[in-house]
This record gives structure tokens, C-alpha cells and sequence, in this order.
């Protein structure tokens, strides 16, 4: 994160008092004096259990480690709209590092039920700009890379960076390539799907068979009947957030096969060991 | 046999959410299905004794059938 030279400025930078908590403008102050990124002054006062005020809600749940592995992470998402928008504005604001986000469409009249990235005034207008002024808005210090186009068009040096992959696509024909991809990339994926009251989510582990059992042979599932409302994305994507936050913050080392089907409808969640 | 099906979803308007049904034995797990007017294009995880299975599963007495839909939105 830091050279040896940016370590002996910041390390002059904060000697210079006892600090215990930084605000917004004395980071954004810190990063303009040295030059230094935002990012990485972040992460050194969490190397020095210093508290960024910005992460505070966070710190009791991740710890100052936990923190730092998040704003180290990389991530990729796949499809920002009604799973993807959720989780781009939650790994944003819970300070993942950098995200990479690839979408090839524009938002429609449609997509304002459930898509956060959407409103009346960005109708046609492209998923990953609106996601990428969103994120410079909601945390600088976060690196965003977009893709206007398919994920097959991502750069495997950005699959090489990451760490973990999120699966927010429409289709299923699509999932299972991204399955794979994540495979050969050794990647861990985290597959989220919504179809009316319902949502599935699944850590996808390298090699996992997971999405074969759930997809087998299968084009479409029931949200061509039951649609997707908003209440069952932001579900899904924060169920998703959480489990990949679990894996960066270095929380979750036991590798699963299951799937967490909900049913907000019946209030009914059914942990599936498959 | 005796069974217990459990159905999850969209499967359940109409239907139940749990019974118990009376079945000869060996009953294939694809002829419940069309039994239960679900096609099996519709159908995502399939469960029995919490083992995911398929249609050419024969079904004992005791078994407990879980019955998922695909869900595959975004």
C-alpha cells in the first residue's frame, strides 16, 4: 500500500500531535499536503489504530485489520443493476479499495423499481457512469475501474488483481460463464440471484459445482413471471456484501458448499448444504 | 410409503407448503414432480433428506422432498 518514502513522510505528518481519530478534511488535507492517496493515508492511520471517523461504524465489526485487508481488496462486479448498484454503494461506503465494475447497458424506465443507480434523470444514461460518479461521491479514496461492456471484456490483469468476483447478472447462460471464468482465475464468486419474494445467495468457491446443481439445463427462471421487486435486491445484495466482506476482512476461512434461499414473503430463510 | 414434500416459493400458490403423501414405493422423484403439476424446467434445487437429487431419484418411505424454484434475476 505504502513505499518506504510515504511511510517516513506520514509518519512525520502525524507525529506531530497525538491523533486518535481523523475527519473527512484532515485526511483529504493529509493527502494534499504529501501527495500521498487518499487510500493510503487511510490505511496508515488504521495501521496506527488511528480512526478514520469515516469507518468508525465499521471498526467494532472489522477491527482496525480487518479494515486495512478491506481497503487493500479488489473487486469485481459484474452487472450494476439491481444486485450490482447495492453493492458497489455498500463496498463503497464499508471502504473495498477498489472495484471494477462492468455493465453494457444503459438504465431504462424499468429499472427504477429496484436499481439505486438509477433516477428519473439518468434514464439512458450508461450503468457504469452513474456508478462511478456515485462512488466519487459517496468515498474518494475508493478506486473505481468501469467496463461499458460485457465482464468477458475485463482485462485479465484486473482478474489477476482481484480477490473476489460478484455475480449480479440477469441470465443464467451468463452466470455459468462467469463461473467459470472465476474458476480458471482461481477466484472466489459470490452468486446472487432475486426472483419476486425470493433470493439465493452462494459463495462460489474455485471449482465448486454449485451453480451446475442449481442451473442445470435451465434458460430462465420464475422472475420471468414474478418480476424483481426492490425490496428482494437490496436483500440479496446486502446478504452478498456481507459474505464478501466475511472473505476480505480475512473473517471467514471455512470454505462451504451451501446456498441461503429467503423468501421474505413467508419469512422463511433455508440454509442449503449442496 | 409415507413422504414428506415440502414446497418453497412460487410452488407453493395452489399447492401446500408441507404434506404428507402416501406413494407406492420406488416412486421416481420426476413422477412426483409431474404429479404436483411442476415442470421440471421450473425446478432449481431439488431435495431429498436434504441431499440435492434428481428426477431419476427413487423415493423411500421417510424421505422428506424440498422443492426450490430457479430463480435466476438481477
Amino acid at each position: 500500500m505504502l513505499t518506504e518514502k510515504e511511510i517516513w513522510i506520514l509518519a512525520g505528518r502525524f507525529s506531530a500531535r497525538s491523533i486518535t481519530e481523523l475527519s473527512i478534511e484532515d485526511m483529504q488535507a493529509i493527502a494534499d499536503e504529501t501527495g500521498i492517496s487518499l487510500k493510503a493515508v487511510e490505511w496508515y492511520a488504521l495501521d496506527k489504530q488511528i480512526q478514520p471517523l469515516r469507518y468508525r461504524r465499521n471498526l467494532g465489526t472489522l477491527g482496525f485489520d480487518g479494515q486495512k485487508k478491506l481497503l487493500e481488496s479488489t473487486i469485481i462486479v459484474c452487472g450494476l443493476g439491481g444486485l450490482g448498484g447495492h453493492i458497489i454503494e455498500q463496498c463503497a461506503r464499508a471502504g473495498t479499495g477498489t472495484i471494477i465494475g462492468a455493465d453494457h447497458d444503459v438504465f431504462d424506465a424499468t429499472n427504477l423499481n429496484r436499481q439505486i443507480l438509477s433516477a428519473i434523470d439518468t434514464l439512458g444514461e450508461k450503468k457504469v457512469e452513474e456508478a462511478k460518479k456515485r462512488i466519487e461521491k459517496i468515498n474518494p479514496a475508493v478506486d473505481f475501474k468501469d467496463y461499458h461492456g460485457k465482464f468477458a471484456d475485463i482485462e485479465d490483469s484486473d482478474w489477476e488483481n482481484a480477490d473476489i468476483v460478484f455475480d449480479c447478472l440477469d441470465n443464467i447462460a451468463g452466470r455459468i460463464v462467469l463461473g467459470e471464468k472465476c474458476t480458471s482465475h482461481n477466484l472466489p464468486m459470490i452468486h446472487g440471484a432475486i426472483a419476486g419474494w425470493c433470493g439465493q445467495v452462494a459463495i462460489v468457491w474455485p471449482a465448486s459445482s454449485i451453480l451446475e446443481t442449481i442451473y442445470k439445463g435451465q434458460e430462465t427462471g420464475i422472475e420471468t413471471e414474478t418480476g424483481t421487486p426492490p425490496f428482494t435486491a437490496a436483500a440479496a445484495a446486502s446478504i452478498m456484501t456481507a459474505n464478501a466482506i466475511k472473505i476480505l476482512a480475512g473473517k471467514e476461512t471455512e470454505k462451504k458448499e451451501q446456498i441461503l434461499f429467503f423468501d421474505l414473503f413467508e419469512n422463511d430463510w433455508q440454509t442449503i448444504n449442496l | 410409503m409415507l413422504l414428506e414434500i415440502r414446497l418453497f416459493a412460487t410452488f407453493r400458490h395452489r399447492r401446500f407448503k408441507t404434506k404428507q403423501m402416501e406413494l407406492p414405493v420406488g416412486f421416481l422423484l420426476g413422477n412426483l414432480l409431474k404429479k404436483l403439476d411442476i415442470s421440471i424446467k421450473n425446478v432449481g434445487i431439488l431435495l431429498v433428506n436434504g441431499k440435492h437429487s434428481d428426477k431419476e431419484t427413487r423415493l423411500i418411505d421417510g424421505d422428506v422432498v424440498a422443492i426450490f424454484p430457479v430463480v435466476g434475476g438481477g
